[in-house]
């Protein structure tokens, strides 16, 4: 990073403890309640979905005197899919259909109160530096951790042009997120590849040294937080009703990722 | 100068423009801007403007031969002091509107030229403080 910026704002990581998830979850409330996107009804002070109980989901953050400030989240497809299948699935499965390991990047934010109001993130560089060096560890862990070929999102259009900056492409036009409050939503994926890399070599010799520059160092994905039993009754029944409402088939896929009986048992304790 | 902590790029690009007045448009002229940010740009001219005039201009990025085409309001400006005959006006400019199009040239190419600017080293960056050398074709 330029000018050791992860030093200067705070430290970059992988979630590693439940506190780690509790303040990246309660983040992501308040700025997506500040913004309008989290829906009528919805009971909990943690903005968090099914898909962060799967043990393959990573939540990466920032964290400034032990206060998380900003966090993002990876979801690897799994049987339960990604978030954004639910209104862009037939333009996911184009790339599924190529054989192509996809994953979702969802739940960023950033606490407001960091950089000041009124700034457009593409016109203030400590803002987007902030954001590459988020991302950065994100993009490492999925090329070298996960091994995945394509980073998709769903993002709000006034938000679109930091992922065109990132070689994003488009995958989906508009539509509206019912999952954000039916937010209007553009779908983009990165391929991650070769090609990327001599595009970006070639052409973005800044953004070759911020994301190519230095790989992460690889001690800081073995930290990653592991969620026990314990962890996911916590989140997803005494947090939040998400277990309450899942799908037979969530719960299939949810099940299988904790000991047999588990999920039935804490189900139970919970009608 | 403090470059890792301003929001404004030192970078001089190339900007063609013309003023609009009420008796029609001036000839268009050449300068090199001084500084530019996502709300504006600062330049300095031979010749005074006044405030509240409009200018059309072409902003040439130095990653791309095709300039971006921004109106610009006249915000302010100060005769320099200067050891110089001729006088010298400092004048800040800000952008008025953009079509959709011109938008996104206009945010993708600021955002790497700040970028660059703020990243990269002076030895890999080009002659005009922008890019790297490599990526002008300008």
């Amino acid at each position: 990073m330029p000018e050791n910026v992860a030093e200067k704002n705070g430290i970059y990581f992988i979630a590693r403890e439940r506190n780690d998830l509790e303040q990246a979850f309660s983040l992501v409330y308040r700025e997506y309640a500040s913004r309008g996107y989290v829906p009528k009804g919805y009971k909990s002070s943690m903005r968090l979905s099914l898909y962060n109980a799967l043990p393959s989901t990573t939540t990466f953050i920032n964290k400034q005197k032990e206060e998380v400030v900003a966090t993002v989240t990876l979801i690897p497809d799994s049987e339960m899919g990604i978030p954004m299948d639910k209104i862009y699935k037939d333009e996911v499965d184009t790339l599924r259909k190529k054989g192509r390991r996809v994953a979702e990047v969802s739940q960023l934010s950033i606490d407001n109160k960091l950089f000041p109001k009124g700034w457009y993130s593409m016109f203030n560089f400590m803002k987007l530096i902030f954001i590459f060096a988020l991302f950065k560890l994100v993009f490492d862990y999925a090329r070298n951790v996960e091994k995945l070929d394509e980073l998709c999102i769903a993002v709000n259009p006034k938000h679109q042009y930091l992922y065109k900056f990132l070689f994003f492409e488009e995958l989906g036009s508009l539509k509206h997120y019912g999952s954000v409050n039916k937010a209007p939503a553009l779908a983009f994926h990165l391929t991650i590849n070769n090609a990327l890399e001599e595009r970006i070599s070639a052409k973005r010799k800044a953004v070759y040294k911020i994301f190519y520059g230095k790989d992460t160092d690889p001690r800081i994905f073995k930290e990653k937080f592991k969620m026990e039993p314990g962890d996911l009754e916590y989140f997803f029944l005494q947090k939040s009703d998400l277990l309450k409402k899942a799908n037979e088939r969530e719960l299939e896929c949810i099940k299988k990722c904790y000991p047999p009986g588990f999920v039935e048992e804490i189900l139970g304790r919970y009608e | 100068m403090e470059r890792r902590k301003a929001q404004r790029v030192g970078a001089s690009l190339r900007m063609r423009y013309r003023v609009k007045g009420e008796s029609g448009e001036s000839a268009w002229k050449e300068t090199l801007l001084n500084d530019i940010s996502g709300g504006g740009m600062g330049l300095h001219l031979k010749h005074s403007l006044k405030k509240g005039q409009s200018i059309e201009a072409f902003i040439y990025f130095s990653q791309t031969p095709e300039p971006v085409r921004v109106n610009a309001k006249v915000m302010w400006c100060k005769k320099m002091d200067s050891a110089e005959k001729e006088e010298t006006y400092a004048i800040g400019l800000q952008y008025e509107d953009f079509n959709r199009e011109e938008k996104e040239k206009f945010i993708l190419l600021f955002c790497e030229t700040m970028v660059n600017y703020f990243t990269l080293s002076d030895s890999e960056m080009g002659p005009d403080g922008t890019g790297p050398e490599e990526n002008q074709d300008a």
